[in-house]
Parts: structure tokens; sequence; C-alpha cells
């Protein structure tokens, strides 16, 4: 019956391909800002072999909270039993500025010098061993022609990238760029720049502790998670996985920042206008068939089963709406990629979008469902 | 079923919307027997309680008081589930307004009151083609609702009120929608399955000019029945207005 009255179906459908391709868009952005906190971490761990731990001040609470630990840490840690390998991380947020005078903010990484383990995964062997020029750093690819992106070259008053063999000074101290990487797009948006510990260390102003993480490798055999309960032990400082990382990371930004309510507020929004919208229509559409369905009713056909051919419709309907919606989303985070839209779309969210989808039509059809059941047979004689 | 036992038989109905001094009284005490075979009318002015007591019959508006039959079964006698099944089963359906569903084609709709039944889309559909030849739709079987005038319509609602044979057929205002010649051939039509099937057909009606196809007619007014006048055993009619 729904199906007959074309306008009516066309009407519930875009309604529901709205509320679908907004939740299931904005829990797709959302799914992809949230898998953003974590890339700086997941980046990390090129060079010599990778870390199964990082090690921390007990306070941290995520990759950009920057409390140092002393240089003996490391040594204390590396004595620890289960460490194959510690190395210290450097880092800090340092004004950078570029061939043509602008001040830049940074992430200053220093790795270590001998292994150059901690240095990012998008770079090369070759790239990477280009840190140990005199004054080398690598800079991420992506902010060649972004932040770090020179507005007007001092020779020719033309702007350019930032390319290999320009010079960007930091605290006064001149770095040359020596190679490249490519980084994940990255929630957090300072360009991270990457040079040894110890050159960071004579760039940065002096502090009495200077090493924010500890980079460690479990021996062969030795549980990660029960390596770090026993640096947790003897030192104090907080060890995590790198999925223990990103997480942390993930759930401090999104309750710090009000990303999640935010979004929140959009899909939820998304799926009260399906609601509301599937109600509207579904319950104006029960009552201007109310005769057909009385019909029914006096010809013989139970209440469960006009509540069935209800639920089918609402239930068709619901999934054609979906299916338009998601399919339009994915369209939109496709076609905006390239513009750097932090999206991903998951099994997750398309479960959701369902989940939600669907409730938003069996409540709509409920409504309509109860005024049907209430609806006496004998009214179709009234008609 | 024996012929004896009437097609309605209805003792002191009584239906009362409402209670106290506010109570309307649609039927005042409704006694009828109607044999089967026949075409009974029910005439009146409007209020009078014509329609409430064809939803009694049909079982769907219960009555306050009285006792009424059915062939032999007692619809309020039945649980709630017990009589939808006896309407699916023993009660065909002709509105005023047709109630087509608009997305269905004539023959879907006309098998619409076997698909009640349980039977299979395809069966019923196939079932329902060859009645609505019969009833001269044949080359219209396909054609929606939308697409059929007034009496094809009716008479695509005549077949849905038949095809599952039930033994009552409760007509609301059949005719009132059509214009004379169409109506005679329905309520012509009506009256021929009546007869043919020994079934019992109860039409509703304020056309006069159909008085005369009636077997059994019926005058109400005010919830009761003032007059009844049936047809003669040699054929006369049952309107003493007419020249047959």
């Amino acid at each position: 019956m729904l199906v007959g009255d074309r306008l009516k179906h066309i009407s519930l459908v875009a309604g529901l391909v709205f509320a679908s391709l907004l939740v299931v868009q904005q829990a797709s952005i959302f799914t992809g800002y949230a898998g953003r906190t974590g890339s700086w971490i997941t980046d990390t761990g090129g060079g010599d072999g990778s870390h199964d731990l990082w090690v921390m001040d007990d306070q941290v609470e995520m990759s950009e909270d920057i409390k140092p630990l002393l240089e003996s840490s490391t040594l204390r840690i590396r004595s620890i039993d289960g460490v194959a390998w510690a190395v210290p991380l450097f880092k800090q947020y340092l004004r950078a500025r570029t061939p043509d005078g602008r001040l830049v903010t940074v992430r200053l990484i220093g790795i270590d010098d001998a292994s150059l383990a901690g240095g990012p995964r998008g770079a090369s062997r070759e790239e990477l061993a280009a840190l140990r020029q005199d004054r080398a750093i690598l800079v991420p690819r992506a902010h060649l022609d972004g932040a770090l992106r020179i507005e007007r070259d001092p020779a020719t008053g033309a702007p350019r990238p930032l390319a290999v063999g320009d010079t960007i000074s930091i605290n006064d101290h001149e770095l040359r760029v020596a190679g490249t990487f490519d980084a994940a797009p990255d929630f957090f948006w300072d360009p991270v720049i990457y040079t040894t510990v110890s050159r960071a260390l004579a760039i940065a102003p002096p502090e009495r502790r200077q090493t924010a993480f500890v980079l460690v490798r479990a021996k062969e055999g030795v549980d990660p998670k029960d390596l770090a309960a026993r640096i947790h032990q003897v030192t104090g400082f907080r060890a995590l996985t790198t999925d223990g990382f990103v997480d942390r990371t993930r759930e401090y930004v999104l309750r710090q920042t009000g990303i999640l309510i935010n979004f929140g507020i959009t899909i939820a929004l998304g799926f009260v206008i399906g609601t509301l919208v599937a109600a509207q229509t579904l319950y104006s559409f029960v009552l201007e068939n109310q005769r057909f369905f009385a019909a029914l009713k006096a010809m013989g056909v139970p209440n469960r089963r006009i509540a069935r051919m209800i639920a089918v419709q609402v239930l068709v309907v619901g999934l054609v709406g979906y299916g338009i919606g998601a399919g339009l989303a994915a369209a939109s985070g496709y076609a905006f990629s390239g513009a750097g839209l932090a999206f991903e779309i998951t099994f997750a969210t398309l479960a959701l979008g369902l989940v939600a989808l669907v409730t938003s039509c069996l409540v709509a059809g409920l409504l309509g469902v109860r005024r049907v059941m209430r609806l006496e047979p004998a009214s179709v004689f009234k008609s | 079923m024996s012929a004896r036992v009437p097609a309605i038989r209805c003792v002191g109905v009584t239906k009362e919307y409402g209670r106290g001094d506010t109570a309307v009284h649609a039927l005042r005490g409704v006694d009828l027997d109607v044999p089967p075979g026949t075409l009974a009318m029910l005439f009146g002015p409007s209020g009078c309680g014509k329609t409430t007591l064809i939803s009694v019959l049909a079982g769907i508006l219960d009555m306050t008081a009285g006792n009424v039959e059915i062939f032999g079964t007692a619809p309020f006698q039945l649980s709630d589930a017990a009589r939808t099944e006896w309407r699916s089963r023993d009660v065909g359906f002709v509105f005023q307004q047709y109630n087509l569903l608009p997305s269905l084609t004539a023959v879907e709709n006309a098998a619409v009151s076997l698909m009640i039944r349980g039977v299979d889309w395809n069966a019923a559909t196939r079932r329902a083609r060859p009645l609505l030849e019969e009833l001269g739709l044949g080359d219209r079987a396909d054609a929606r609702p939308r697409e059929l005038s007034g009496g094809q319509q009716q008479r695509v609602a005549i077949a849905r009120a038949l095809l599952h044979e039930p033994r009552l057929i409760v007509c609301d205002e059949p005719t009132s929608a059509l214009d004379h010649a169409t109506g005679e051939k329905v309520v012509e039509l009506l009256r021929s399955i009546a007869v043919r099937e020994g079934r019992a057909v109860l039409v509703v009606t304020h056309d006069d000019r159909i008085r005369r196809y009636a077997d059994l007619a019926l005058h109400m007014d005010d919830g009761r029945i003032v007059e009844r006048a049936a047809r003669a055993s040699n054929g006369a009619s049952a309107d003493p207005t007419d020249a047959h």
C-alpha cells in the first residue's frame, strides 16, 4: 500500500536517506578524527627495529602531553630484567623560522643518535640515514607545501615549497632539510620535524628533564605487557604498548575536546530527524488509509498480520533509505578525501547507522501500528 | 448445512452507545430471520440503525444484548481470534467506496480474500481470474483501481467478496456511487449469487430503484425493523410499489 502512494513513499525514503547520510557520514568523520589522534604514535618506530613499549611519566595523558623524564631514566629502564634495548625520545614544541622569516610552531622529535630507533616509519632507510649529516632534519612531505611553505623566496621573491637543502632555524640554530618522510594525516596539526637526540638537546632551551619518552624493546619471549608492569613497579613510570598509548591518547582527546559530544549531537539529530520524518509520514499514511486497514480487519485480517504488513513495509523503505544514505555518505567521503576530510567508514559505523535507521523505522511503525490496532473494523462502514 | 437452518437469525438485538441518560440506542430489539438463498435489503433514513445492524450481523461490532446466529454459528460466542477467523471464512464484504487497494491490480484485489485465508499469491490470483471473467472483467484483470470505472471497481469488490465462497455477503450502499444502469447490473449479480449458491446477501441501501430485486425488503426506523415485505412465491417483487 505504501508503495502505491508514490509521493509519500519518495518523501519517506528521502527523509530516511537524509537521516542515514547524517548518521553514517558524521560517525565516519568522527571515526576518522578519532583514528588520527594516534597518528604520530603509530608513525613512530622506523629505524633500527621497532619498539614494544612507550615509557613515560606517570602523569602523561596523551602523546602531546610532554612531562619529561631525567636522562638517567633510560639507564634505569635498560637495567630492568626483560628489556632488550631502550632508547630516549626527545619531543618538544618549538618555533621554527622558515627561510622567508615566518615563524612556525613545530614538534621537534629527537631520536637515538646511534640506532635512529624511533624515526618515522614513512622514511626510507636512506632518508633516515640522512639524519647523520651535519645539522640534518627530516620534514614531513605533506607540510613542504603547507605549513612550511616559503611564501616569499629570498632570492626570487616567489612562493615555493620548502625543499631538501633549504635551511630553517630553531632557537637560532640553523638546521638543514636533509630528507623528507610520509606521515599519516594527524589530528594535531603542527609539523613533526625529526632530528637526533643530541642535536635536539643542543637546540632546545635547557631543562633539567629532557627525555619525553623512552622506547623499549622486550627480550624475545618476554610479554610486553608483563614487562610494562615490571617497569612500572620498578620505576613508577607508565609503560604502554603502542595500541595502549593510541587508546589513551584518543580517549583523552575525545574527553577533553568535546568531539564526542559534538558529533554525538549531530548523529542523534540524524536519528531524531529520521524518526520524526518516518513517524510523521507513516502516521499520516495510516490516517489516510484507515478505511483500507478497517476493511482488511473487517474481512478477517488479524491485528498481528496487519502489524507485520506495516513492519515489512517500514523496514523495506528503511533499508532502501539506509542503503542510499550510506552509499551517499561513502561517496561523499571518497569525493572529499583529497581535501583532507577525516573520513573512515567502518563496519561498526555501518552497523550503527543500520541499527539507528531500523530503530527509527520501528519506532515510527509502532505509532502507526498502534493506531491501526485501535481501529474498529466497523468504522469501515462510516467512511 | 441443513436448509432449515436460517442464514441469519437474530433475536432481541440491541446496541447502545454510551450509558445512562446520554446513551444512544442504535438498535432496539431487532428480531430477524433470513432464509438461505435470499437477497435482503435494509432501507430507512440515515441514523435509523441499518449500518449498525449489518456491522453486528457481520461480527465486526459487539451488540449490547440479544442473540445472533449466522448459518448456525453464533459469532459473539466465539473468541476475538475465532470470530476474526470466522469472518475471513464465512463473510464477504462489499463497501460503498469499494476499498480496493490502490497498488494492487484488479485480479490481485479480488484475490485478497483468499490470501487472507492463507492461499498463496499465485494460487489466489489464478483462482480470481475466472471469476473476474465471469463478472465481465476478464480484459481488465491487470488494471489498477484508478484505471477502472466505478461499476468495474464495484464488480472487482464483489469478486473479492465472493472468491473465498462466504455464506453471508454484506453490502453497504453498493450502488450509491454508480449510475442507475450499472447499479441494476450489480444488484442483479448479487441476487443471482444469493439464489444460485444458497447464500444470504444483505444489502444496506438508500436506493429505492433497486428495491424490486429484493427477496426480502426490510424498513428500519429508530433502531427497529418497522416493515417487512417478502417476495411472493410466484416471484412477485418484495417492493409493494413495483408493478411486476
